[in-house]
């Protein structure tokens, strides 16, 4: 069955995801070395005694700024998807459930939305204006929430025809109690794997910006930053730059494979 | 083709009213941000008043905000995108002699995408629960997610560096060179593609297998060959459009990313280079081509819908 | 510091000395093999950012004068060693402080077979001082009042004031374009379609400002004719890309101008690598007008807290120098002798690493407990970055906490020139002629304060009295002010130097480069005839 191969990609996940838990928590406890702390007497040094992914230009630790960047690399992203989730589900909510002119507004806004280039738009935006991390954080924000709300909009519309809500209705309670008390159950599971979705989304956009020299400041053990700025290191010491850009991809893929998976079972409820 | 027509009636005003909203955005948030435009036209050099003052008035600089976006909104109405601040050269020139690098990145993506992705989604359907097929699945789940910046790195690292299969930098020479710089910068951009088309094909042609006329098909004695071919093809040819349209789309921007890793001298890297020059001409004019591409392209994949699904054109007139 | 770093350190203080003993004659630099007589038919040089324009009003930098410093002539130019040599010009005289006299060579064309006139040159120079153009060399043409051709072959320049400067200036924008080409393309001059006349060893074939330029030999030119028939200008602008294209010999030769690629350029089969110091000087500016960098004890405590030779080694791989003064010792062209420039840096107090001395500068000072600071550096410039990022470890311990900012070059520049709330800025600057005067002039005094590059706002009744007299004093009074000012900076420390950064040629070693390389090849010299085919 198709399910053996997403199972097991779906446990391995899961034990991924759970690596990188204890790593924002104990992160930088493990770490050999202070992450900022440089020796320029020892840099760029390939893999050796002391310093296991080698070090960087400065004579950094690469295995500790990957340890102490854990935190980094997650906290943003969570914020900008618990930012999205919550404004994009409270505007699914009024689209989906009142209709009528706050639908039609909402969707010509995510229409607009939907058909600008917004990898351009980030990298315009953050690198025109600066602003660094914090503005990258809204920025990503901001151009998540019209595609979250489609898809908050698309669950509530699939459950306005059920029974339980025309019962709601029937017995007069408030819509906006309906629609917190009643609908948003419902739709939870949904926004719940959306919600992992767009944390990939801001995960992958940060650490591009971070790679594009936008975002993250300069020297912050930023994993999208390292790979940026220890691309030239190639020679020197590969490492450098070789094992953020599997950290990012690995963070990524585990985060997908869960939330797709979330995802599908959500819908699958929600049709039955 | 009445469909079609009014298709394109009831969209193509939308799309010139985002093409200008867009263009007082980009306008606007140029003339926020901080830099000047008179030190990117003087260079780094210290320059005297009186110059300062000459180049503030040959370049509209000191007149309002509005005037000078209606100065540059009227030049591009009669074709006219200005000229770069740091060259002194037409902005669609510099964007034209850019162009051909990201556009041929974005065939040669594309090309990977139906060559490989079709291919492999037909091969796990047709081995269903085999292990090609959950080995294709597998690759499919892990590529579908990967950015294509790291995949781009890992690329160099192992076909580049430690292979020395494929050149490591740069976009080589017209011709056989110019394939061999772009087939890892090619790939980097279209993984997730493919690994989404391969899912998607997969899908579809399980569907249609498991169908009705299918099975008839087969009942009335048609050969597999002609039966895939017949149906299952068809029935990708939505997601598949669907995929190659975003890529071509999103050519322009979404390889910022893979040009500047594989330091490939396309239009992303023209972006980065004018945002940090702050060369406002040159920024708006790719701003506004990206956001043309990304419309008339969302535009034809509608229209290859209407094209290549019935049930669509019915829906629709 | 551990033993190896230490030593480094000695090496790189050692030779902050060296080039005074080479400037007189130029740093000696062989290019290795001799050079052969014979043709090459064809140089691909690589650039790392493209040509602006071939226009030298719209072009001031090191990249484009590459280029276009082969297309023109120039009326004059300067040699290895800084000093002034003949060009378009055989000779120049100053009959008084305000008149500059060039008699023009007679037998120079342009392309199109027409001579070169007292009239072209007259007409090219005059240019930088029309308002229309706004040349970017309009600030070296502030003390012109007038240029015209005053006789068939000479061409007068009339100051409204004394400016020592202005000698050099016809090294630096003196090339001469065609006039009547110029006034045909007013709007167009200088870019793709409008191109250019000039009347150099090349000419030009075609020109692109993101790809390169493509430059054929000039058969009528009137010097030596140069080996290379033909040079194409290439730009990769990324460093790894570049390194590879020269290693792997599709490309042939470029000048290095980033230090911190110096650990990674290497000689190879086909490649040379030839680093030479150079004046280009790297500085910390402290804005004096305002806390915490008001207080010379902070000023110092910072300085003191900069591995200067720590960094040298790791990040430019020993290819710099630790610098005693903002001004760098190549910069003293003809002014003094060798010994005089060498005793002026004996007396200037060594640059130390102190992190103790630091905090007993900083506990003297009216922050001692420390304070914020951000500090911008441009993207394009990563190893500004790094020196700030070792810097801001060295002064967490102090209780500082410096953030290095990475902006857009742009936004860079504009906060240098803008003069608001300067406090603490890093600056590369690579002085445009050979005097030591002019690093000071441009970064000190009232008038550099509001519109220039007095990023430090500093300024004292003395310095404006030591400035304004090296415009008309003779040599010793020059050379005594250029010491005092010197000694000034060193103890008020408004700026405080780290590095003078070397310079690289790679060169593919089927060619030479038949001279000694300079930073003035990159301004103000003809360097194309120079590269010859390798003798075997």
């Amino acid at each position: 069955m198709r399910a053996r191969a997403g199972d097991l990609a779906a446990a391995a996940s899961l034990v991924t995801v759970g690596v990188f838990a204890v790593l924002i928590v104990a992160g930088g406890r493990l770490a050999p070395a202070d992450p900022q702390r440089g020796d320029l007497a020892a840099s760029a040094l390939g893999p050796g005694a002391g310093h296991p992914l080698g070090t960087d230009e400065l004579g950094r630790d690469i295995l500790s700024r990957l340890l102490a960047g854990t935190q980094d690399a997650i906290v943003g992203p969570l914020a900008v998807a618990l930012a999205t989730t919550l404004i994009a589900t409270a505007l699914g909510l009024l689209a989906g459930y009142r209709g009528g002119w706050a639908d039609a507004v909402v969707m010509r806004c995510a229409d607009f939305a939907h058909s600008l280039p917004v990898g351009l738009l980030t990298i315009v935006v953050v690198g025109v204006i600066g602003g660094g991390y914090p503005m990258a954080l809204v920025t990503l924000t901001v151009l998540a929430i019209p595609a979250d709300t489609r898809v908050v909009r698309g669950v509530v519309l699939a459950q306005r025809g059920l029974p339980y809500l025309e019962a709601a209705q029937v017995l007069g309670l408030r819509r906006t109690r309906i629609a917190i008390v009643h609908l948003l159950p419902n739709v939870a599971p949904t926004v719940v794997a959306n919600c992992l979705l767009t944390f990939v989304y801001a995960l992958v956009s940060l650490s591009a910006l971070s790679f594009l020299g936008l975002g993250s400041p300069a020297g912050s053990p930023d994993w999208g930053r390292m790979l940026f700025e220890n691309r030239t290191l190639l020679d020197l010491n590969p490492w450098a730059s070789i094992t953020p850009a599997l950290l990012i991809v690995l963070a990524a893929v585990s985060m997908t494979v869960l939330g797709d998976r979330l995802l599908d079972r959500a819908l699958d409820r929600s049709r039955t | 083709m009445r469909p079609a027509l009014r298709l394109l009636a009831r969209r193509l005003p939308v799309s010139a009213l985002l093409l200008l909203a867009v263009s007082l955005a980009v306008f606007g948030l140029l003339a926020l941000s901080p830099g000047s435009t008179e030190r990117a036209l003087l260079g780094p050099r210290p320059a005297t008043a009186e110059a300062l003052d000459a180049i503030r008035h040959r370049y509209h600089l000191d007149q309002p905000f509005l005037v000078q976006y209606g100065h540059w909104l009227g030049g591009v109405l009669r074709g006219d995108m200005g000229v770069s601040v740091q060259t002194g050269e037409p902005v669609a020139a510099r964007i034209a002699e850019r162009l051909s690098i990201t556009l041929e990145l974005g065939l040669y993506a594309t090309l990977l995408i139906v060559l490989l992705g079709v291919p492999l989604g037909l091969l796990a359907a047709a081995r269903r629960d085999g292990a090609a097929d959950h080995a294709v699945s597998a690759g499919a789940v892990l590529a579908v997610s990967a950015p294509s910046f790291a995949v781009g790195v890992l690329l160099l690292y192992v076909f580049g560096v430690r292979l020395g299969w494929f050149p490591v930098f740069g976009a080589g020479e017209e011709g056989w060179d110019r394939v061999r710089h772009l087939t890892l910068p090619a790939v980097a951009l279209a993984l997730s593609q493919i690994a989404l088309v391969t899912r998607q094909t997969r899908a579809a042609a399980i569907d249609v297998v498991s169908r009705d006329h299918l099975t008839f098909a087969r009942a009335r004695g048609l050969p597999g060959r002609v039966i895939w071919r017949r149906y299952a093809l068809r029935n990708t040819a939505v997601p598949v459009t669907t995929s190659v349209g975003l890529v071509l789309a999103y050519a322009m921007t979404g390889a910022v990313l893979v040009e500047v890793t594989f330091s490939l001298p396309g239009v992303g890297a023209l972006v980065m280079e004018s945002v940090s020059n702050k060369d406002v001409p040159v920024v708006q004019g790719v701003a506004l081509s990206a956001a043309a591409a990304v419309i008339a392209v969302n535009l034809l994949v509608d229209l290859a819908y209407l094209a290549l699904d019935p049930r669509l054109r019915q829906a629709a007139s | 510091m551990n033993q190896r770093s230490r030593r480094l350190l000695l090496v790189a203080t050692l030779s902050t000395l060296l080039p005074a003993t080479a400037c007189g004659s130029g740093p000696a630099a062989s290019s290795g093999p001799a050079a052969a007589a014979g043709e090459v038919a064809k140089v691909t040089w690589a650039i790392d950012s493209g040509p602006r324009s071939l226009d030298p009003a719209h072009a001031y930098d090191g990249k484009s004068a590459l280029v276009y410093q082969q297309i023109y002539d120039s009326l004059l130019y300067l040699d290895a060693a800084g000093r002034l040599v003949p060009g378009l010009a055989t000779s120049w005289s100053r009959p008084d402080p305000l008149t500059y006299v060039y008699r023009i060579r007679t037998d120079a064309r342009f392309w199109d077979g027409r001579p070169v006139t007292a009239q072209d040159a007259a007409f090219s120079l005059h240019r930088h001082t029309d308002k229309g153009v706004a040349s970017e060399f309009a600030t070296y043409f502030g003390a012109v009042r007038s240029v015209t051709a005053t006789a068939a072959d000479t061409v007068t320049v009339k100051l409204s004031r004394p400016d020592p400067y202005f000698r050099y200036v016809p090294a630096l924008a003196g090339q001469v374009m065609q006039q009547a080409y110029a006034t045909a393309h007013p709007e167009n001059l200088g870019t793709p379609q409008g191109r250019t006349m000039g009347s150099g060893p090349y000419r030009v074939e075609s020109f692109s400002p993101a790809t390169g330029a493509v430059l054929v030999r000039n058969p009528s030119w009137w010097g030596a004719r140069p080996a290379v028939a033909r040079l194409e200008f290439k730009v990769v602008s990324d460093p790894e890309t570049l390194r590879l294209a020269v290693q792997s010999g599709s490309v042939d030769g470029t000048f290095l101008s980033d230090p911190s690629q110096s650990r990674r350029w290497r000689d190879g089969d086909r490649l040379k690598v030839q680093w030479v110091p150079s004046p280009q000087t790297v500085y910390l500016s402290f804005d004096v007008t305002s806390a915490p960098f008001d207080d010379v004890h902070v000023r110092r405590a910072v300085s003191l807290s900069v591995d200067r030779g720590g960094l040298t080694a790791a990040l430019f791989g020993g290819k710099a120098r630790v610098s005693r003064s903002i001004t760098p010792p190549e910069s003293w062209g003809e002014l003094a002798s060798a010994d005089q420039v060498r005793s002026v840096y004996d007396g200037l107090p060594d640059p130390r690493h102190d992190p103790a001395e630091a905090k007993a500068e900083l506990a003297r000072s009216s922050h001692p407990r420390g304070f914020q600071v951000t500090v911008p550096y441009p993207a394009s410039m990563k190893w500004l970055g790094d020196v700030l990022q070792s810097l801001q470890q060295n002064l967490k311990p102090l209780g500082i906490t410096l953030t290095p900012q990475q902006v857009p070059f742009q936004e860079y520049l504009a906060k240098l020139y803008g003069h608001r709330q300067l406090g603490m800025q890093i600056i590369p600057y690579t002085p445009e002629y050979p005097d030591p005067a002019g690093i000071p002039a441009l970064v000190l005094g009232d008038e550099q304060a509001k519109s220039g590059f007095n990023t430090s706002g500093f300024t004292t009744p003395e310095i404006e009295r030591l400035l304004s007299r090296q415009r008309t004093a003779d040599r010793d009074e020059r050379v005594e002010g250029v010491k005092r000012l010197m000694s000034i900076l060193a103890e008020q420390q408004p700026y405080a130097p780290l590095f003078y950064t070397d310079i690289g040629l790679a060169l593919n070693r089927r060619l030479v480069f038949d001279g000694a390389y300079t930073i003035w090849c990159n301004f103000s010299q003809q360097w194309a005839p120079l590269i010859k085919p390798a003798a075997r």
